[in-house]
């Protein structure tokens, strides 16, 4: 799949495109050796700079994907080094093994799909969004939430039914698609 | 999908059981009804394949992609007068139904496959908008002034539809052609026309969109409810209040509709106070009349490409007045007339 652009050069409007396609995994992918959410932005950004800044030399017909990521992953390898900080901690991934999973064809629509869900989550409503948020990401209770934003357990329910019923059916292609995998799974294991 | 009328859900159930916030008795109730008919399970898991899907965006949920790219043409030098327009103008996404779900597996994986190969279906397009009045030539020849502050997107190439969106106010002078109607989209509003020119202002989307016909007709209508449309001729106003929805067609009353692109005012016997506003919308100036009894003053003049200081300039000489600017609004003083 990954950007179709006419032609060899990187103008203004493919690098937006290829910027707005790419950059929530890529960060999602610098975050999983940062650890810090900022840093990783900060990563990514600088990644996209310099492409920009090398646009003469950049030949689009080469792999997007990959350039980026492993320009990413580059960079995150310095960065660790640099700090020292998760010096203790296994490197998420070898080069080789980069390779092999930006290749991978799951790995080919983490992109479309990241993307398709996080514009499903930022459609909601500002407060269910963040109650949704809450809970699915900070692992919050009910009771915490509720707490902490001074409202009652129930409007927490109403709100997190309205936010799954929201994105159940926004995402209802991919929902299905997964229970068709494991189904079929299923089925061919019997 | 599963016909979800057709059941009683416990969405509050569901929710507390992927939370893990079930309690003993809750969970009695979740199972019993999980068990009732089999298209329940189905149901839940179709919720529970969304809640784990969530996952993947945890963590990048806090990211706004909108403020990161303006972060990053900074970075790389490029200018934020080409800023990507709002929320509304998102790119249109293919929809799917998957109902005829067919027997053999290979073949459903593949059609998946295929899907996801042609989903990411983006028409090419360009985004125009400029700090100063503007001339765009859209790919079928027809001429676009795009006022100050204001935006349009339109695809490179016109496929069987002429179809762009504007944000702010622009005149259209639209090629003819009756084979592919030509179709503005603002906000709520629809704007078709086969041939004509006009101006459209619609600065905000909860804004009213005002369109003013200079030649031709045109149709206006509401995106969310097409066939309540009102058909505007040469010298008609229509006025579509996003709000309510409500269409309305009068005569043009302002001769100085398109002053910002002709830099032609006219003034024939107007109260100040309308002056004022007048200019307003064309400059961009704020004014404030100190003095109520002035609003008796009346103008007659034609100002054809002056700037507002030389406009002013004429207006105190004529009405006596006195013009002075403290923190970009002009108070109005005098006498009255």
């Amino acid at each position: 799949m990954g950007s179709s652009i006419t032609g060899n050069t990187l103008d203004n409007t493919s690098f937006e495109k290829i910027f707005k396609e790419y950059f929530l995994s890529l960060s999602a992918f610098a975050t999983k050796y940062t650890k810090d959410p900022d840093e990783a932005k900060d990563i990514v950004h600088q990644v996209f700079t310099n492409l920009w800044e090398k646009r003469e030399n950049f030949h689009l017909d080469q792999s997007v994907r990959s350039y980026l990521y492993s320009a990413v992953q580059n960079r995150c390898l310095n960065y660790i080094r640099d700090r020292k900080k998760f010096i203790q901690e296994e490197i998420p991934m070898s080069a080789e093994a980069l390779t092999s999973y930006i290749d991978q064809s799951d790995f080919m629509e983490a992109e479309e799909l990241r993307n398709t869900l996080y514009k499903a989550l930022a459609e909601l409503p500002e407060g269910s969004r963040n109650i949704f948020k809450m809970s699915r990401f900070e692992g919050k209770k009910y009771k915490d939430i509720a707490d902490e934003l001074g409202i009652s357990i129930k409007t927490v329910e109403t709100q997190m039914s309205k936010a799954l019923k929201h994105l159940k059916h926004k995402l209802i292609k991919y929902v299905q698609y997964i229970s068709m995998l494991l189904g079929g799974l299923y089925y061919l294991l019997q | 999908m599963k016909d979800e009328s057709k059941h009683i859900i416990p969405y509050d159930l569901f929710i507390k059981s992927l939370n893990d916030e079930l309690n003993e008795h809750e969970e009695i109730t979740l199972t019993s009804w999980l068990q009732a008919n089999p298209e329940h399970s189905a149901i839940y898991e179709e919720y529970q394949n969304t809640w784990n899907l969530m996952d993947k965006v945890k963590d990048v949920a806090h990211i706004n992609l909108e403020k990161e790219w303006s972060l990053q043409k900074n970075y790389s030098g490029l200018s934020s007068d080409e800023a990507p327009l709002p929320e509304t103008f998102t790119r249109t996404s293919l929809t799917w139904n998957f109902s005829k779900i067919a027997a053999v597996f290979v073949v459903l994986i593949l059609s998946a496959l295929t899907i996801y190969y042609i989903m990411p279906y983006f028409t090419q397009e360009k985004i125009a908008s400029s700090e100063e009045i503007r001339q765009i030539i859209l790919p079928d020849g027809s001429e676009v002034t795009l006022n100050r502050n204001s935006k349009i997107k339109y695809p490179t190439t016109f496929t069987k539809e002429r179809s762009v969106q504007i944000e702010g106010e622009a005149f259209f002078n639209v090629t003819e052609n009756t084979e592919s109607p030509f179709r503005i989209r603002t906000g709520d509003a629809s704007i078709e026309v086969l041939g004509t020119s006009f101006n459209v202002s619609a600065y905000h989307v909860d804004e009213n969109v005002e369109v003013v016909v200079k030649e031709g007709t045109v149709a206006l209508s509401s995106i969310n409810n097409p066939q309540n449309r009102i058909i505007l001729e040469q010298g008609a106003k229509g006025i579509y209040n996003p709000s309510n929805n409500y269409l309305v067609r009068t005569p043009n009353s302002d001769r100085n509709f398109m002053a910002w692109k002709t830099r032609k005012i006219v003034f024939d016997n107007d109260s100040l106070p309308d002056v004022l506003n007048t200019l307003e919308r064309i400059y961009g100036q704020k004014f404030v009349v100190g003095n109520q009894e002035l609003g008796s003053c009346t103008l007659t003049v034609t100002f054809e490409d002056q700037t507002l200081k030389s406009v002013l300039k004429v207006i105190e000489s004529t009405l006596f007045l006195e013009f002075n600017e403290d923190n970009g609004v002009i108070t109005v003083s005098g006498e009255g007339c």
